[in-house]
């Protein structure tokens, strides 16, 4: 069945890994064995139980109470099936985070009403990057109700707090809802709690299938061509380029062009799965003999030959630093690696969505800059083909950002 | 347990193997002759049309079950396999996660050396336990096999970026998303042939397969593949609960893997 990818964000201990970890465990989705041994661990930490416990399985995770590295947990119940990803809220850890949040398809993000929690700087940022990656929905989940009795106006402080960034970075509408819950004691979960009779509005269950049932994905298949290729490979008939389609469709006989190189050719021979056929589609690995060529190095895409795509080498970006980099930088694009230097526009402030003045790189913040490659690359605007809109930035070897194409 | 969409999944390895061997200089795989490294290499023959372009390494501890060699050579031999055999020498007085972790873990250094590989194909998966749920597609392993779980590299979108600056090598995760029944679906969707102490004798079988020292059965009378298929719908546990390793003390899986123990 399908899995809809939700990833679970929000600052440090507002209760991301417990709710994942009663969400599996109620639903029936956790195994006993992993459960014992959460169960195992909070008594030998002089804890009641911690749900947490069922992600948190390093014993420094343990030990502190708090998430090191992503994981997730698989939950299927009446008919629906979710990855529900568990991130780190650690500022330190934010690259940690970005890893996890970037396979999702809506996320959930979590406020602790808790007095002196609500939200913070690195809640605003977590939206702030979700938004960047191009998740367009989310569900806010206020937590830890239990702590305030649960009492609404809590709920419609945390709520007014939140909503104008939310509308600021383009969370809105249909695709953006609240909730009130108790990850802990379990209010609102799968069902309703008898705890907020003033809350009428779906449980969080209910409202992830609303979310995941739009499905996306389904669109890379009408945009145009792009194969990203990976390699070259032999076979008895000669050299196939090999690489995956990540939009668009393509069929035997067809004349295509390899950027940046400008090569046009004619697709003669198409593999999927090891077998010759006919056509292919969004999605799939393909290995593709188009003649004879030299090698085409990593990094290069294939589209269709009149689609007007071009090789640039100058690329207006949204940045995000995770931590600041040395001079010389490195992106990442398409799985090829290549030099590139920075010319900071201006800052953004991730916690209002505005742009501020200012040129220099502050870590955990974002700034709009110019990018100039060592090489050009096909690069496209995000909005246009997420694949070929986004990049990750490296500065001696160590991942310190993400980038988006304007 | 979900069963997962297979042509998706497949496609996902596919794309991880096709990675590796176009990142790394010099990629092997373990095959452990059971159900996870085998259908790796069924979907290595698909990208790579019909042959497996890595060698495959077999750490032989001499006290394999015997049906595990005859499977391994017929199947080598079917699929062409560029097959290494790394004798693991045994230590009689080890047993359980001394045993996989000392010796397994050394005679794979020695052949990871000796032919120098930068790269080195897993086939584990997240379901087998919460810490291989913490992996990484691709994982930074050090010289010592070491595994530095509080600092893994970044991981998004498709840039498996993780980089050799150490003369270690780098693990690689094809099957990190698949389900245990998602494997047995792929096998008998793909008809892929498997080691025969999977199947129940009647009374027992094996669901994961250490080797003599260390694997216990498990009650069960599925004969096929169908049978294990519904068994596996029906069940909550997880299958390594089968190997004595994991009653051990606490954390030893972490300590195992920081140790570099697949
Ligand atoms: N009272 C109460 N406590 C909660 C609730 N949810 C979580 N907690 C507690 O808050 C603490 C932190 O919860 P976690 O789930 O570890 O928080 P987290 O968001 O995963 O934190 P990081 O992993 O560090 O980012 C734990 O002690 C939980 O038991 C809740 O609904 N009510
Ligand atoms: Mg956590």
């Amino acid at each position: 069945m399908e899995i809809i990818n939700a990833a679970f964000l929000g600052n440090k201990d507002h209760g991301k890994s417990t709710l994942i970890g009663n969400m599996l465990m109620l639903s029936g989705s956790a195994t006993q064995a992993r459960i014992d041994e959460a169960k195992k661990y909070s008594k030998r930490f002089h804890k009641d139980f911690e749900p947490a416990f069922i992600l948190d399985s390093f014993a420094e995770e343990r030990r502190e109470g708090m998430t090191y590295d992503t994981t997730r947990g698989e939950m299927e119940y009446r008919g629906s099936a979710f990855a529900l990803i568990d991130v780190p809220g650690h500022e330190e850890l934010i690259k940690n985070m970005i890893s996890g949040a970037s396979y999702a398809n809506f996320v959930v993000l979590l406020v602790s009403a808790k007095r002196g929690e609500g939200v913070t700087k690195q809640t605003k940022r977590h939206l702030f990057l979700a938004r960047m990656m191009g998740i367009g929905k989310a569900i806010v989940a206020v937590n830890k109700m239990d702590t305030v009795e649960y009492r609404k106006e809590r709920f419609d402080e945390i709520k007014e707090d939140i909503q104008p960034f939310l509308e600021e970075i383009g969370f809105e509408g249909r695709d953006l809802f609240f909730i009130p819950i108790s990850a802990y004691y379990a209010d609102n979960l799968l069902g309703h709690s008898k705890n907020m009779k003033w809350y009428t509005g779906r449980s969080l269950f209910e409202i992830m299938r609303l979310l995941g049932g739009n499905g996306e994905g389904k669109e890379a298949g009408r945009l145009p061509l792009r194969i990203a290729v990976q390699s070259m490979l032999n076979d008895d008939s000669g050299s196939v380029v090999v690489g995956k389609i990540i939009s668009g469709k393509l069929q035997l006989g067809e004349q295509i062009m390899v950027l940046p190189q400008g090569l046009v050719r004619r697709i003669r021979r198409v593999f999927v799965g090891g077998k010759a056929v006919k056509a292919a589609r969004a999605g799939e690995n393909v290995a593709l003999g188009i003649g004879n060529v030299e090698t085409i190095p990593r990094g290069s895409v294939i589209a269709g030959k009149h689609d007007g795509l071009v090789a640039v080498d100058r690329i207006n970006a949204l940045i995000f630093f995770s931590r600041k980099p040395e001079k010389d930088i490195t992106i990442n694009f398409c799985g090829a690696e290549l030099g590139a230097s920075l010319a900071i526009l201006n800052n953004i402030d991730v916690t209002t969505g505005k742009r501020i003045a200012g040129k220099s790189i502050k870590p955990l913040g974002a700034a709009d800059a110019l990018l100039r490659t060592s090489k050009k690359i096909p690069a496209e605007p995000f909005e246009k083909n997420h694949e070929l809109g986004r990049f990750t930035v490296y500065s001696k070897g160590l991942f310190i950002g993400i980038g988006i194409v304007k | 347990m979900i069963k997962q969409d297979l042509d998706s999944i497949e496609t996902k390895a596919e794309f991880i193997l096709r990675e590796a061997t176009s990142r790394f200089r010099n990629v092997a795989a373990l095959w452990s002759m059971g159900k996870d490294s085998t259908v790796m290499l069924a979907i290595a023959r698909k990208a790579f049309l019909g042959k497996v372009p890595f060698p495959v390494i077999h750490i032989d501890n001499s006290i394999d079950f015997p049906e595990a060699y005859e499977f391994r050579d017929s199947l080598a031999k079917k699929w062409r396999l560029n097959l290494i055999v790394a004798e693991s020498a045994i230590k009689r007085n080890l047993i359980g996660a001394a045993c996989c972790g000392k010796n397994k873990t050394e005679a794979l250094k020695t052949v990871m050396a000796e032919y120098g590989f930068d790269a080195l194909i897993v086939s584990i998966r997240r379901d087998e336990h919460g810490i291989r749920a913490k992996e990484r597609y691709m994982s930074p392993r050090d010289k010592d096999f070491k595994w530095d779980y509080k600092n893994q590299p970044a991981e998004l979108w498709d840039n498996y970026t993780s980089k050799l600056d150490t003369d270690g090598h780098v693990r690689i995760h094809p099957l990190l998303d698949w389900n245990e029944i998602d494997i047995w679906r792929y096998i008998k969707r793909e008809r892929i042939p498997v080691n025969p102490l999977y199947f129940s004798n009647g009374r027992q079988r094996y669901r994961s397969l250490g080797c003599t020292h260390c694997t216990t059965p498990l009650k069960s009378k599925a004969k096929t593949v169908e049978g294990i298929i519904k068994e596996l719908e029906a069940d909550k546990d997880e299958e390594r609960s089968g190997r004595s390793m994991d009653k051990e003390r606490e954390y030893v899986m972490q300590k195992l893997r920081a140790l570099g123990y697949m």
